[in-house]
């Protein structure tokens, strides 16, 4: 009979110690659940919930003014054959495709800048972050006075350094969008800041190394800087991605969707059918849609990721 | 020692939840007697500088003289009532008494059961006959009065003085049955108005009519067209009457002329700011303050909640809305009423406020703090908010030129139809989206207003 094993049973007798971690293991478990019942509260009600009573909408004919009357995928078919639909739809692709490429490149650009060790740079990385701070809707009326036709700072811009007259930006149907994918520059705040983050944790040695094989500045970029990036790189992609999807306070602001739905962004929509047309069933049907949409792209990117992020201490599981 | 100890601990815990269950239940019995006197009633106003000041006045006239009854007054964003109706409506507190703004007119109240009937209440207070017919007919729904008017407002030319004097045009006139005064003229004049529109920073543009604000009458009634019939003008339509929008009119030659003259003023002629223009000008308020504009068309309610706050800088009257070529100068009016929820806990109560504001102290109240014009007919109080107008700096008329023009347009004009098609806001957001493109004189006004018709056929209603 081995030591400490009960007379009777041959079962092992359990210790003082292990009830007393496994009591301060549920003690802890109480504190957490209790420290964090606030947040699950809050997620419960106003997440959960919500998504719950939208699914449900998204079945009905709801007009908020009314009960909801269930009408099974009804919405879900009107909005796949509204031509409007398809055009908040491709409006809002373009813009996603767009702004996350300006993201993403001027982003990494500004931050290789900004990571240079020169005189002043604290300063000037807060001025290149300052426009993250500001109120979008504040942002949006600075931006409608900049595109102001003739008059408005771009086109003297444009007059002063081309001799060309601008278009008439946020009310030519050709040149609505992208004059708000123009406006979207002034926002790769963040991304710049993610970039210049990962920057900085770049080892040295690595570039020295290179420098000794001779490597120049590109072969740098592909071979070093990109590489140990790409966690960053995924980061602000999938960020910048979801981001654009749910851009709304611009096309609100500057446009109202319009000229001609040139810049009838899909959060636009699901608002004005929401809040403006009384069709809150459509409205929550979108919402679904797009959520699914944007778990979808999320999830492949995600899938892709294993091939092309490179995370230091191996690939993430 | 510890027997103590523990005696004194409970002497400790005993007194204390004595002390608190005291304290408990003093409040909770002030509440309770508060509740059984206290009758609380939600009234939304859209917030105004102006007219929140008459509201809040109201209140306090009416609490003190109903003691034992709070109003709580709501005043969400002009341009978010619509929403906050929506949400209210939607989480079981629709406001006991609300008025209509923006697109949310009487039939899309009535028609999704918001409104309560207030004909037997109007009636026991003796008020019902202090309506004039016109707004009885408007605000009412089969057959039963259901919104009282608080404010109305016609359509009219706005233009400045100085410009006219300074290219040597004629002043306007203003008597709405001057048909000298019609579209022809209006053009002619704002051509003579306009100079150096090549350049926006020196430009003066003759006439600033934005197409936005006409999204279905006023101009295409001139030519006797209408986009919800095929037969004749706004009188034609039975859309504004309460019936459901089964089919639209938008290519109708009366609609095609008016759009095609509306456009040539931005674009052939170049006597009004382009739209790009137009958008940045209003960025800063009404782009008539500028002084740049030579004739504006704007609703009454311009003259309190624009020109009493800006102050302009110039001289300005107010002229009639001009005839079109079919011999008509029906214009625009816009009306707001004030609504009893039909959910209302305190039907009488919300009624009783609703008739304080509009025909009791409050109709003073309105003159002189919302510097607006009740509209129910009564000289002496005409007389009384003229004379509000009349401090507004650069008013250069005499007040019977301004009565012919004001109280000639309330009499004359058709209300606004986006206050009256159920569930309107479709049909507005269409048209100002695929009308775009012939503003911007990318497209003819045949092309644009068939496409304006296929894109309003997804609305049409059951």
């Amino acid at each position: 009979m081995r030591v400490g094993m009960s007379v009777e049973t041959g079962v092992r007798p359990v210790s003082r110690k292990r009830v007393r971690a496994g009591l301060q293991r549920r003690l802890e478990a109480r504190w957490f659940l209790l420290f964090i019942s606030p947040w699950l509260v809050g997620f419960a009600v106003l997440t959960v919930y919500p998504m719950i009573a939208s699914a449900y909408y998204s079945l009905t004919n709801y007009s908020v003014l009314s009960p909801p009357t269930f009408i099974g995928f009804q919405n879900y078919t009107f909005l796949f054959h509204s031509p409007l639909f398809w055009t908040s739809v491709r409006v809002t692709v373009i813009y996603a495709i767009a702004t996350v490429v300006i993201q993403l490149v001027l982003g990494l650009l500004v931050a290789m800048l900004l990571n240079l060790r020169i005189p002043g740079m604290k300063v000037l990385r807060t001025l290149y972050y300052i426009p993250n701070v500001l109120p979008m809707a504040a942002t949006s009326m600075l931006w409608m006075f900049l595109f102001v036709p003739r008059t408005g700072v771009l086109d003297a811009a444009l007059h002063q350094l081309f001799g060309i007259n601008g278009p008439q930006w946020l009310s030519d149907p050709r040149w609505a969008l992208s004059g708000l994918i123009i406006m979207s520059v002034w926002s790769i705040g963040s991304s710049m800041l993610i970039f210049l983050a990962g920057l900085q944790s770049i080892p040295d040695e690595l570039y020295e190394a290179a420098d000794i094989d001779g490597a120049r500045l590109f072969t740098k970029l592909r071979h070093i800087t990109l590489p140990m990036l790409s966690p960053q790189i995924l980061l602000n992609l999938i960020l910048g991605l979801i981001g654009a999807f749910q851009t709304f306070v611009q096309a609100y602001m500057m446009t109202d969707g319009g000229p001609d739905y040139a810049t009838y962004l899909y959060s636009l929509s699901i608002y004005q059918n929401a809040f403006q047309s009384f069709h809150m069933g459509m409205a929550s049907a979108e919402a679904w849609i797009m959520f699914l949409v944007i778990l979808a792209l999320t999830a492949a990117i995600f899938k892709t990721s294993a091939r092309w992020v490179y995370y230091g201490g191996g690939t993430e599981s | 020692m510890l027997i103590k100890m523990k005696t004194s601990v409970r002497a400790i815990l005993v007194s204390t939840a004595g002390m608190l269950s005291a304290g408990l239940v003093v409040p909770f019995g002030t509440i309770t007697a508060q509740a059984a006197t206290t009758t609380t009633l939600t009234w939304m106003l859209p917030e105004d500088p102006l007219i929140d000041s008459w509201g809040n006045a109201v209140v306090k006239g009416f609490e003190k003289a109903h003691p034992g009854v709070t109003i709580k007054l709501i005043t969400p964003g002009s341009t978010a009532y619509g929403q906050k109706l929506l949400t209210l409506v939607a989480s079981n507190q629709t406001p006991d008494v609300f008025t209509d703004w923006q697109n949310t007119g009487v039939y899309t109240i009535t028609s999704h059961n918001l409104a309560l009937n207030l004909t037997p209440y109007l009636k026991a207070a003796g008020d019902l006959t202090k309506i004039p017919a016109s707004y009885k007919t408007e605000f009412s729904y089969q057959g039963e009065v259901v919104g009282v008017p608080w404010n109305s407002n016609p359509n009219f030319i706005v233009y400045n003085v100085d410009l006219f004097k300074k290219y040597k045009v004629p002043l306007p006139p203003t008597n709405w049955s001057d048909k000298s005064w019609n579209l022809t003229t209006v053009l002619n004049d704002a051509k003579k108005l306009s100079h150096n529109v090549s350049n926006p920073k020196t430009a003066v543009w003759g006439a600033l009519f934005s197409p936005s604000s006409f999204a279905f009458g006023s101009f295409a009634w001139l030519w006797g067209a209408d986009p919800f019939n095929d037969k004749g003008g706004p009188q034609d339509s039975s859309a504004y009457k309460g019936t459901p929008v089964t089919a639209t009119y938008a290519t109708t030659s009366g609609m095609v002329q008016s759009t095609t003259w509306l456009a040539n003023l931005m674009n052939k002629y170049h006597v009004s700011p382009s739209m790009g223009q137009q958008t940045a000008m209003s960025a800063l308020g009404n782009p008539f303050f500028t002084g740049k504009i030579g004739m504006d068309v704007v609703a009454g309610g311009w003259l309190e909640r624009q020109a009493a706050v800006a102050k302009p800088t110039f001289k300005w009257a107010i002229a009639p809305f001009p005839y079109g070529p079919k011999g008509v100068d029906t214009a625009q009016r816009e009306d707001n009423a004030f609504y009893v929820s039909r959910s209302s806990a305190n039907p009488k109560l919300a009624a009783e406020l609703l008739e304080y504001a509009i025909f009791g102290p409050g109709q003073q109240e309105l003159i002189t703090l919302a510097k607006d014009n009740p509209p129910l007919g009564n000289a002496a109080d005409f007389k009384k908010w003229e004379n509000e107008v009349f401090s507004i700096p650069g008013i250069d008329m005499s007040r019977t030129a301004f009565t012919n023009v004001f109280e000639g347009g309330l009499k004359k004009d058709i209300p606004d139809p986006s206050n009256l098609i159920n569930d309107s806001t479709d049909f507005a957001n269409a048209y100002t989206q695929v009308m775009a493109p012939v503003w911007n004189g990318q497209e003819s006004a045949t092309k644009g207003l068939q496409n304006l018709q296929n894109a309003w056929q997804q609305y049409l209603q059951p």
